[in-house]
């Protein structure tokens, strides 16, 4: 067991230098001047997603877990992904729409402002 | 009455249950994070009249902050280590360590935003400092919920390690899986605001 441990500060220590050499490379990335501006975001979101695999997997040991965390964590990057592209489908969005309810809220509105402009 | 569960492992998990339970609140926290970063993109990519607020920002000082919470992480993990072989002496180092990389994080963000607020930089100024301030205020806020955990540890929580040292070490685990998690909210806050 403390052989393991003791296998694993090694590990931590390389990490550790890691990641500050990725730190360094992300500074350095934000002062070169890519011909597309999402050039520049790729690389720095790359880095930090390399930097953030490192500490996930070896700082809390996602590189071996139990399934229970495995699972939770599936789920919780499907419901992140699905907040994030949300808001970017929003103009898709068409429920309520035909019941009813929008068409009268709509309906009041304009009735409002109109009442209000005289 | 004695909670099961604190040191053995549930037979239907293969996990304490504290370890269970932390990793639910991380869920819950990525989509806390989560809603605000992707109010961020949906704000920043639909503002033509976006303030640029990388010229303002402090990026040295932001990189010492990242530098630091780096620092702190691997302390964290390495005082874990140190109870697993028994050694308590160096677990006070490395949670030492730990608790001054956090303060160090807290004293640089209070410069920064104290030099922000100086020039009239509030977050009523812009959308681009409101959500700087929100977001990174948030995570100020992790961090300091995070000290207070290591305080009480390090403090009066600490004598659960004469009596129940298995406990004492899976709370260690827990709090440092919190304490890696803030880190990692901060690998992706620093490019996103300071650097994009």
């Amino acid at each position: 067991m403390s052989e393991d441990i003791k296998h694993h500060i090694s590990i931590y220590r390389n990490v550790f230098i890691a990641l500050l050499i990725l730190t360094v490379c992300t500074v350095c990335a934000s002062y070169i001047h890519f011909s597309y501006a999402w050039v520049g975001l790729l690389v720095g979101l790359l880095i930090a997603c390399g930097k953030g695999y490192l500490v996930a997997s070896q700082f809390m040991h996602l590189n071996n877990e139990k399934k229970w965390i495995y699972g939770t964590l599936i789920l919780t990057v499907v419901f992140f992904f699905v907040l994030l592209f949300m808001p970017l489908f929003w103009h898709t969005n068409n429920i309520g729409y035909g019941n009813g309810a929008y068409e009268d809220v709509n309906h009041k509105t304009h009735h409002d402002d109109a009442h209000h402009g005289h | 009455m004695q909670i099961p569960y604190n040191e053995e492992l549930r037979p239907d998990t293969g996990l304490y249950n504290a370890k269970l339970g932390i990793w639910l609140f991380l869920a819950s926290e990525v989509m806390l994070f989560g809603a605000l970063f992707s109010a961020y993109i949906m704000l920043r990519t639909s503002n033509p009249y976006w303030f640029d607020i990388k010229s303002i920002l402090n990026i040295p000082l932001a990189t010492l902050n990242t530098a630091l919470l780096i620092t702190s992480s691997v302390t964290m993990v390495m005082s874990w280590v140190s109870l697993k072989l028994k050694d308590l002496n160096k677990f006070k180092i490395y949670l030492g360590l730990t608790l001054l990389c956090s303060f160090g994080f807290l004293i640089v963000k209070y410069f920064e935003y104290t030099a922000k607020f100086a020039h009239g930089y509030i977050p009523a100024y812009s959308t681009s400092l409101a959500c700087y301030f929100t977001m990174t205020g948030l995570h100020v806020l992790h961090v300091i919920g995070g000290i207070v955990v290591f305080l009480y540890l390090i403090g009066p929580g600490i004598k659960m390690w004469g009596s129940e040292p298995e406990r004492y070490t899976n709370r260690i685990e827990v709090v440092g899986l919190y304490w890696h998690f803030v880190d990692l909210v901060w690998i992706f806050l620093f490019p996103a605001l300071y650097l994009l």
